[in-house]
């Protein structure tokens, strides 16, 4: 197996520019879509800030104060030069700065679905592996099903269940809410509901790649090879056969935390939790563009920076894939 | 293979089988609600809200009184449809970029495949919210949101495999004794991705019909007093308690739609292109 | 290494299930659990609300509510009506400070008016206020006087806490903190605010020099817990200790479980269904009344409202004390609604709908979801009646600062609305929203009669002659069928058994200064 840095190496430093110069024009275009979806669909926010009997002149103020009367053109460059200064705009409904609105969410969700990947991956993978080692048998059946099934849930109504049965039935953790840091006790225990709820759909996508994955390379050659040479059956398979089926796993965390992301809308409706998701439904149910702007630009941030830190981490475990 | 082969061996698989039943029966019920829901979906009866099963409602009464098997019966038909249409936006879109990328490559294919980039840079969820958010609620603009975000993954799809069938001796032949593009699309690089369609298409079914219930539980989609599934769930999560039922059967079926969809899905992928994630 | 990992689940479930008792607080701090979260706490600026309720804990007003809706000293000791009733002086109690040391006095009285009547604050309540108040003179440090426009005895109402903007505000954190003073309010209530992380709680801690005696908590934690059933599980399992709003279905739960309490008391608020004269074809009394006819309100808000409401009647609500008991509502009559619509022109066509002149009749109805008892679900339930009758009505749920703003520029056709009238003064409460010139009338109702009643009740001392004159206006209303009138509704409220001295009212606020948790 090819070790990073033995040759090759000027690919590898112009793949890795070559993909983040790729992200940065992705990033534009996503605002600018999402900056133009918004400014060209009916309905009039300015109304919205002002009280009811306000008169024209104060709309017209407010208008000219947000800059929403100058031309498409003029306003775009003026969103891209405030942003760039660190300034989002205000949410139009608090008043707010919508840097701070997102900035004191932002932990919060990242908390959210860092924990729920952990759940689906320590869920997933091990399971996913299991069941390709024993490939065919009855824990390997039953496995299968149950990340079938997994996947197929519709979330809210898993959460809606767990709520039932782990906070009223059985009193083990709380029903909603984030009740402290999750390094606490407290904190921890009001995490795991709605991180267990966004991570079985995961876990069930998480397993099954694994175990696909895993059985492909437990197929290769080389297996045979290192069996050959009489290391335990247990080391071979570990060592040997992880590394290499891991990498689509990568992929799949990388994409399973878009869809995470995705997922944490309604988890955290559901369970109160104070975060990004919850922000973005309440922004769009109320127009709330700049709020709107503010959330969609910093999920594709996220996903296009997950992204580009899962291509660069491929290139540590197979380097190969720089001339690809 | 052979059409009658493909299916000989697609029957032989007993879960794919399960699931072809469950589809046509899902379908079914759809398309014949009128004639086998008991009641109208629409019909209140405030005096006899919220009771479980009784002779008269197999499945019981919801918030308004109504019957919850007709509606769940006549929500097949809104859920169904919304997961087919908004798969028939994605794939006819994603067929068109991916096989306009593919087959023309360079220019057309860089700016093609940075577009698709871009709108996969969005989760699923949120990207149907936005362009939710943009449109207004309303089951018709949800499945406008979950055809757009299906968009990618075909055209990725079938980009690669216009891609690999764009080099075969044949269509090299066609082009040589100068058949148009079009006809060379059309008869020989489309037929190429009809496997990958039809799974993708059966697979995708599944996330949108759990997309759009999930857009209408959270109020942007059907509205009342629609019966799609997700909006009904959405109702009985409000009398959770005193009638867990609804939420129960509700989940059940949505579980088992998506379930059935996933399996045919599957057995069509390990058939036709095992390669295919 | 398998044996290993299944030593650690079983360690951390055990772990878990030990440390099952939910709540680690002090006995002196209470948990509130509300169905969102405030938007602000700049109380001159909103229009109910959270920030307003919750506000109630952290602001003062010149005067009180009682428990029973009487007027009680507040920051104001005691005041009085000039005998022509143009002037209103207040005598301000001695001694108060701000949360932020500095003073309360006449001068900081007359800052908060000054900064309600401007213009460009933005309160919904300025155009009233600026139309009313000449202009307010403070001779010395305790005393301010209002100047009105004219004579209005009921003008009284509107410094009376605590569901109007009159709040006042620390007139030094205002300077400090300009726009920014809705997230850090500073007034004269028995509880000082501590802060607010956005989403997750807002802490209010004990005011030690609170002028009517330090509470016995020492903190408050509010939380937004949206999802009711959520919020009432919280309840159960102790994750909250009192529980801001109860849905009617979940009062049964609450009554059967002996850890809990409810609290349900009667209240001055009316809730119905109004209609936008000014929209076609609501400008026909006819429709207007065959719509009422048509609808089965008695059994919806029966059935949808259980306990927690009683059924109105009429536009004032029973508790009013101006409240016309001889009111008789339009009823539930098809036949009647049939020949009402017929006579105005409107037939049904071969699919089961009105029609007149090629239009159909049809509508749509503004409501919220879960703002007022039942507002969504009755809402379908009243479509669903009108489908059945014969007229196609539409929802738009909205949530609730969009349909402010719809309903104050006037935009519906009919809309579900519903408000709290707690100034038990016949001519004021419910009957301001038919003035002129206020900016709630938006339903394009316009009655002389019902104008002139309203003038000569503002001038007039006596009280009997006040009520009077209500009643006829209530007339005059409810035969103009101005709304299909649905119930007032009882304020609810649920707490953990231990929590005592808790003061509950039909006025929606919340009284925790004499608040405590037993063991």
């Amino acid at each position: 197996m090819l070790l990073p840095g033995c040759f090759e190496e000027p690919s590898m430093t112009s793949y890795i520019i070559r993909k983040v110069l790729i992200a940065i024009p992705v990033l534009i275009a996503v605002v600018t879509l999402v900056f133009l979806g918004i400014r060209l669909t009916p309905g009039d926010p300015v109304r919205h800030m002002l009280p009811p009997d306000a008169s024209e002149a104060d709309v017209t103020q407010m208008r000219k104060h947000l800059g929403l009367d100058q031309p498409l053109l003029q306003q775009y460059f003026l969103y891209w030069k405030r942003m760039l200064h660190g300034d989002l705009g205000n949410s139009l409904r608090t008043r707010r700065p919508v840097w701070g609105e997102l900035a004191s969410r932002i932990p919060y969700t990242a908390e959210l679905a860092l924990v729920a990947i952990i759940l689906s991956a320590l869920m997933g993978v091990p399971i996913g592996v299991y069941s390709a080692i024993r490939q065919n048998t009855l824990f390997d059946g039953v496995m299968r099903v149950a990340a079938f099934i997994g996947v197929s849930f519709p979330s809210f109504w898993l959460g809606m269940m767990f709520i039932l049965l782990f906070a009223l039935k059985l009193g083990w953790l709380p029903a909603s809410g984030r009740a402290g840091p999750i390094w606490t006790l407290v904190g921890f225990r009001s995490i795991l509901l709605p991180a267990l709820t966004l991570a079985i759909g995961s876990a069930g996508s998480i397993s099954r790649m694994t175990r696909s994955s895993m059985l492909e390379v437990i197929r290769q050659d080389y297996i045979t090879v290192a069996k050959a040479k009489g290391l335990r059956e247990s080391r071979v398979y570990w060592k040997h056969s992880l590394k290499n089926g891991l990498i689509p796993v990568i992929t799949l965390l990388g994409i399973q935390f878009g869809f995470l992301l995705g997922g944490a809308v309604i988890s955290e409706t559901i369970f109160a939790w104070p975060g990004l998701g919850q922000l973005a439904v309440k922004a769009i149910m109320f127009r709330d563009y700049a709020l709107i702007q503010g959330v969609v630009f910093f999920f594709a941030i996220s996903i296009v920076l997950v992204n580009l830190l899962i291509d660069l981490t491929y290139v540590f475990i197979d380097p190969r894939v720089t001339t690809s | 293979m052979t059409s009658r082969h493909f299916i000989r061996k697609f029957l032989q698989n007993p879960l794919a089988a399960i699931g072809l039943v469950l589809i046509i029966g899902l379908m079914a019920m759809a398309l014949l609600a009128p004639w086998i829901a008991p009641f109208d979906p629409y019909t209140q009866s405030l005096r006899s809200r919220l009771q479980p099963t009784t002779s008269a409602h197999l499945l019981g009464t919801d918030y308004y009184g109504r019957d919850v098997l007709s509606r769940l019966i006549y929500g097949a038909r809104y859920s169904l449809s919304v997961g087919l249409i908004s798969v028939l936006i994605g794939s006819v879109i994603g067929t068109t970029f991916g096989v306009l990328a593919g087959y023309f490559g360079s220019l057309v294919d860089r700016v093609l495949v940075a577009m698709l980039d871009i709108l996969m840079a969005f989760p699923g969820m949120l990207l149907a919210l936005t362009i939710v958010g943009l449109l207004g609620p309303g089951l018709f603009n949800v499945m406008i949101a979950v055809g757009v975000w299906s968009v990618p993954i075909f055209a990725r799809v079938i980009r690669s495999n216009t891609l690999v069938a764009r080099d075969f001796q044949f269509v090299e032949s066609a082009r040589a004794i100068g058949c148009t593009h079009a006809r060379i699309i059309f008869k020989h690089i489309l037929p190429e991705s009809l496997s990958s369609l039809l799974v993708l298409g059966t697979l995708r079914m599944s996330t949108a019909i759990l997309t759009a219930a999930g857009l209408s539980f959270l109020g942007l989609g059907a509205q009342p007093p629609m019966p799609e599934w997700g909006a009904i769930l959405s109702e009985s999560r409000v009398v959770l308690r005193q009638a867990p039922w609804i939420s129960v059967y509700t989940g059940c079926l949505i579980t088992l739609t998506v379930v059935s969809f996933n399996l045919v899905g599957d057995a069509l992928r390990d058939l036709l292109d095992p390669r295919m994630t | 290494m398998k044996r290993r990992l299944w030593i650690g689940i079983t360690l951390l479930t055990f772990v878990l299930a030990v440390s099952a008792p939910m709540v680690w607080s002090a006995d002196d701090v209470i948990i509130l659990g509300m169905e969102e979260e405030p938007e602000s706490f700049d109380v001159h600026k909103i229009s109910g609300g959270l920030g307003m309720t919750i506000g109630h804990l952290i602001y003062d007003y010149l005067i009180r509510y009682g428990p029973n809706g009487e007027r009680l000293p507040g920051l104001a000791e005691t005041w009085e009506f000039s005998e022509d009733a143009t002037t209103l002086t207040f005598h301000l109690r001695a001694g108060v400070t701000f949360h932020d040391g500095s003073k309360f006095d006449a001068a900081a009285v007359k800052y908060n008016f000054d900064r309600l009547i401007d213009p460009a604050t933005g309160s919904p309540r300025q155009r009233e206020l600026s139309n009313a108040v000449l202009s307010i003179e403070t001779p010395d440090n305790l005393t301010v006087i209002f100047n009105l426009s004219k004579a209005d005895v009921a003008f009284i109402g509107y410094f009376v806490g605590e569901v109007t903007n009159g709040a006042i505000i620390s007139p030094t954190a205002i300077e400090k903190y300009g726009d920014r003073i809705g997230s850090n309010p500073v007034g004269t209530g028995p509880f000082k605010f501590v802060s607010w992380e956005l989403g997750q709680q807002v802490v209010l801690e004990r005011n030690e020099d609170f002028w009517g005696g330090a509470p016995l908590l020492s903190q408050i934690i509010v939380r937004p817990i949206p999802d009711a059933s959520t919020r009432l599980v919280e309840l159960e399992t102790g994750g909250i200790h009192y529980l801001h709003k109860v849905e009617p279905y979940q009062m049964n739960f609450i009554v059967n479980n002996p850890d809990l309490t409810l609290y349900a008391k009667p209240s001055t608020s009316l809730y119905g269904l109004w209609f936008n004269q000014n929209r076609e074809p609501f400008d026909d009394l006819n429709v207007r009344k065959a719509i009422a006819l048509a609808i089965d309100v008695d059994t919806i808000v029966e059935v949808l409202g259980g306990d927690a409401v009683v059924r109105s009647q009429g536009p004032v609500p029973v508790l009013n004390l101006g409240h016309n008991p001889n009111i008789v509502e339009p009823g539930y009559d098809k036949a009647e609604a049939k020949r009402l619509l017929l006579n105005s022109g409107w037939e049904l066509g071969s699919d089961g709908l009105y029609e007149k002149d090629g239009q159909k009749l049809e509508f749509t109805l503004l409501s919220q979801d879960g703002h007022y008892i039942q507002d969504k679900q009755i809402s379908e339930a009243v479509q669903d009646q009108l489908k059945k009758f014969g007229i196609n009505v539409s929802l738009r749920i909205i949530e609730h600062a969009s349909f402010n703003s719809e309903q104050m520029s006037g935009n519906f056709d009919m809309i579900f609305l519903g408000g709290w009238f707690t100034d038990a003064d016949p001519a004021r409460g419910p009957m301001y929203l038919y003035l002129g010139d206020t900016q709630y009338n938006v339903f394009g109702f316009v009655d002389e009669d019902l104008q002139a009643a309203f003038a000569t009740a503002r001038s007039v001392g006596d009280f009997e002659v006040r009520k009077a004159l209500a009643w006829e206006a209530q007339e005059i209303i409810n035969d103009a069928v101005v709304a299909v009138w649905l119930y007032n509704a009882n304020i609810l409220a649920a707490a953990t058994s231990n929590l005592k001295g808790y003061e509950h009212n039909g006025i929606g606020f919340l009284r925790l200064e004499n608040a405590y948790l037993a063991d």
